[in-house]
């Protein structure tokens, strides 16, 4: 098909979609489809949330009881059992997909919507720890705690508004360093917070 | 390694870890959030106590402490000219994105000012934020005006990844489908996929697949084929290109499994023929391709290696699956994926292996495969071990998924043995008796020729489902059994025989007893097998044990009315029946007794 003939197709197509039947179709779209990750959650053993990023909005409320849900829904599964679950819960409208990895005392659990590949956000967490054991050199709980700023923008490196945007672990770290370093070039400009600031 | 924290802010961690009571901690936090409103209130402060205060904030967010007062502090920030405030304030912007209109366009005008901004770190942050906001109108005009242009021009790489992350706001607005069904944006879309790193690509195919889903609910995903070229590029490129080097972007050998995986997803969501006509060469293309990702499948491997080679070939599978290729390909990924399960495989393994087996349910070989295989297959089958109640939904919606997709009228009798054997292994949820209801009647209604099987079927649906599903199962029931005589005699020995066992039925199998006796009986009774007396008398014993459930029996007394009707030998028996019922502690039950006895006795009367 040449060039000329295509957009020809797309611009008849796209008049063909501006009718009204098809933008109410949207607004049920829009309903389901804010992000394909809806959230990915750090809690450790005790149910203690570590570190929360919601990519649909959720209200102040509904965070908390998905903290607690999740962390119920995973806790009382044994290492033997299979990293994915369908989750209804009664405070959201759709079902979500629960996708979550135990290492030590951490949890790092994602939700998902049905669309979204299970096996791909397994590996996903995977490289999310990865990361930020090459950034913490040997992570460990304590390290996200005192970190928190320092996790969210490992974080922001590899999901951006729920799509996944980079899975190198070299190059969430380079881009992680380099944010870094800038944060402690511009705190060296400052005496005052230098004094302040911990090499 | 990352260096620096903030003193301050690990002070405060410490304290709050060092709280041994709920309350001891809310007071600390209240204190604190006391102290940052002090900080952030007052012009004159630091811009690093600023900063600290905000990523106390952060925290005291996480622990589960509502911020919102601090929405027009944290905005402050984000308009702050200094960076590392900037980036502070837009730290917390997720917790603000749901609030009212006002802080939106407040929210709205930072990111534009941000978007224009010289500094491109600046740009950086405002993008990431953008792309977390809801789809409007608005917010696709600002899109269009702001990030369109950044993504036409050259820009670094970190730009166009957070760029192309936000056009997925468009899809789901007139003004975005417009312009992403434009020319521009079909060049646009065509330039990006001939980019050779795989980071742009990771966040082009994310941001397509959304796309092309969109376009798929609405039936217009044929309007985005010409991407289908470059897809396959990309593939053929990481997966059979010797000339390129994949190595510094491999996952455990397997070059970008996430990429490559999501952009199978993504050729998936396009119409069997659409795929097939991009290319002449594009079958030999595809089945090289796709043998490619099976042989990255070895079973025992490292977990994460396992996990990323299924996810690629399970994709893979998808899309060939439903593509018109040679028996013997699909014959070599059925024997590569058995040879995966054993008895202690893992669940990862499971999950693949039946849900790839579903995608090759067309195929004889598989349905042979499960048969041969299907104690090891399904792990509730063989282990004692393993804890049912919390492991079974996931196995028990793939299994009955699986056998659901290799019915056929051939094997129809043996795919509801093995579905009623898992589903006597549970207790049943709700949702898993609507699984479970739905697939039995439609294999049922499709493929089932044997009559009498029905009948099984329908006693074990029964005694699993509720009584709110009992409905639709007589249903089907009464419509399989009209016209079919030897149905009628062989289901009513089988009644008869439940009900003198003496065993205690369902109330939906008793609810079917009250349907179909008074109008298929008759063989029965003329035949000497069973007493009309006797089957009233066995069912009331039976009733005895649904005492709570008073719309069984208010369907008992209307089967008790039709019953004598038939056999006016049981009027007797069925009026000491009806008495018992008339100090029914449900009052509706008691009116219905009293008015069926007020008939019956009018009757006799009128007989006399």
């Amino acid at each position: 098909m040449s060039s000329v003939c295509l957009f020809v197709n797309i611009q008849q197509s796209a008049v063909k979609l501006y009718s009204h039947s098809v933008m109410r179709q949207f607004e049920w779209l829009l309903k389901f489809l804010l992000g394909m990750i809806r959230f990915l959650l750090i809690i450790n053993n005790h149910g203690k949330a570590r570190l929360t990023k919601f990519y649909s909005f959720y209200s102040e409320e509904q965070q908390q009881k998905l903290v607690r849900e999740c962390y119920a829904l995973v806790t009382r599964r044994g290492e033997e059992m299979c990293n994915f679950l369908e989750a209804s819960f009664p405070f959201l409208e759709n079902d979500l997909r629960i996708i979550y990895r135990h290492y030590a005392t951490l949890y790092f659990v994602c939700g998902v919507d049905a669309v979204e590949s299970e096996l791909g956000i397994l590996d996903l967490i995977q490289v999310f720890v990865e990361t930020l054991d090459r950034c913490f050199e040997n992570v460990c709980e304590l390290d996200i705690i005192f970190h928190p700023d320092k996790v969210h923008y490992v974080l922001d490196e590899i999901i951006v508004g729920g799509l996944v945007m980079e899975t190198n672990v070299t190059e969430i770290y380079n881009a992680v360093q380099l944010a870094n370093n800038q944060e402690a070039r511009l705190l060296h400009g400052n005496k005052a917070l230098n004094r302040v600031f911990r090499q | 390694m990352l260096q620096g924290s903030y003193r301050g802010l690990t002070n405060f961690v410490t304290e709050i870890r060092d709280c041994k009571t709920y309350d001891l901690e809310k007071e600390r936090v209240t204190k604190e959030l006391e102290k940052v409103q002090s900080i952030l209130s007052e012009p004159k402060s630091k811009p690093y106590d600023r900063i600290k205060s905000t990523l106390k904030l952060l925290y005291i967010q996480t622990l589960g402490y509502d911020i919102s007062s601090f929405e027009n502090h944290c905005l402050s920030m984000a308009k702050s000219p200094n960076y590392l405030e900037k980036r502070a304030g837009y730290l917390t912007f997720p917790t603000f994105l749901g609030t009212e209109t006002a802080t939106q366009d407040r929210i709205m005008r930072i990111l534009q000012a941000d978007l224009v901004a010289s500094d491109a770190n600046v740009k950086l942050l405002a993008l990431s934020t953008l792309s977390s906001l809801s789809p409007s109108e608005t917010n696709s005009k600002a899109i269009i005006d702001n990030v369109v242009p950044l993504l036409m021009q050259k820009c670094s790489r970190d730009l166009y990844q957070r760029a192309i992350s936000c056009l997925s706001l468009l899809c789901s607005t007139e003004t975005g489908w417009k312009f992403l069904t434009s020319q521009d944006a079909a060049h646009m879309l065509q330039k990006c996929l001939t980019e050779k790193d795989p980071g742009l690509l990771t966040s082009t195919v994310s941001f397509l697949y959304k796309l092309i889903f969109v376009a798929k609910e609405v039936g217009q995903q044929n309007i985005f084929s010409f991407l289908l070229p470059g897809l396959f590029q990309v593939l053929n490129i990481w997966l059979l290109d010797s000339s390129f080097d994949s190595s510094s972007y491999s996952y455990y050998e397997i070059p970008c499994p996430f990429l490559l995986s999501n952009v199978w997803k993504l050729i998936g969501l396009f119409p069997a023929s659409t795929i097939m006509e991009f290319n002449r060469q594009s079958k030999s293309l595809i089945s090289n391709l796709f043998l490619k990702c099976l042989s990255y499948i070895r079973n025992g491997d490292h977990s994460n290696r396992r996990n990323a080679s299924f996810s690629i070939s399970f994709e893979a599978l998808k899309v060939v699956s439903k593509l018109p290729f040679s028996r013997d390909l699909f014959i070599h990924s059925l024997t590569l994926i058995m040879s995966l399960i054993s008895e202690d495989v893992r669940p990862t393994t499971r999950y693949f292996v039946l849900r790839a087996l579903t995608e090759l349910s067309f195929l004889p070989e598989t349905w042979t495969n499960i048969q041969r295989n299907f104690s090891i297959l399904l792990p509730f089958s063989q282990s004692q071990g393993v804890d049912k109640e919390r492991e079974e939904p996931l196995w028990f919606h793939l299994s009955v998924e699986l056998l659901s997709s290799v019915c056929n009228a051939n094997n129809v009798e043996q795919v509801l043995d093995y579905i009623l054997r898992i589903c006597s292994m549970f207790s049943l949820s709700d949702l898993q008796q609507r699984l479970v209801m739905d697939k039995c009647l439609s294999l049922t209604k499709r493929f089932l020729q044997n009559e009498e099987k029905l009948f099984t079927v329908v006693v074990v649906l029964l005694s699993v489902c509720d009584e709110a599903k009992t409905g639709e199962i007589t249903n089907l029931f009464l419509t399989q059994l009209h016209g079919s005589k030897s149905l009628q005699s062989e289901s009513m020995k089988q009644f008869s025989q439940l009900l003198y066992s003496g065993s205690l039925l369902e109330p939906g199998l008793l609810r079917l007893i009250f349907l179909v006796f008074p109008m298929h009986s008759y063989l029965l009774i003329s035949s000497g097998a069973c007493n009309a007396v006797d089957v009233i008398t066995l069912l009331y014993r039976q009733m005895c044990y649904h005492k709570k459930l008073y719309s069984l029996q208010s369907s008992f007394l209307n089967f008790l009315m039709k019953w004598i009707e038939c056999h006016p030998e049981a009027v007797a028996t069925a009026v000491d029946i009806l008495k018992k019922y008339t100090t029914s502690q449900d009052l509706e039950v008691q009116i219905r007794a009293c008015e069926y006895l007020k008939f019956i006795s009018s009757q006799l009367r009128s007989y006399e």
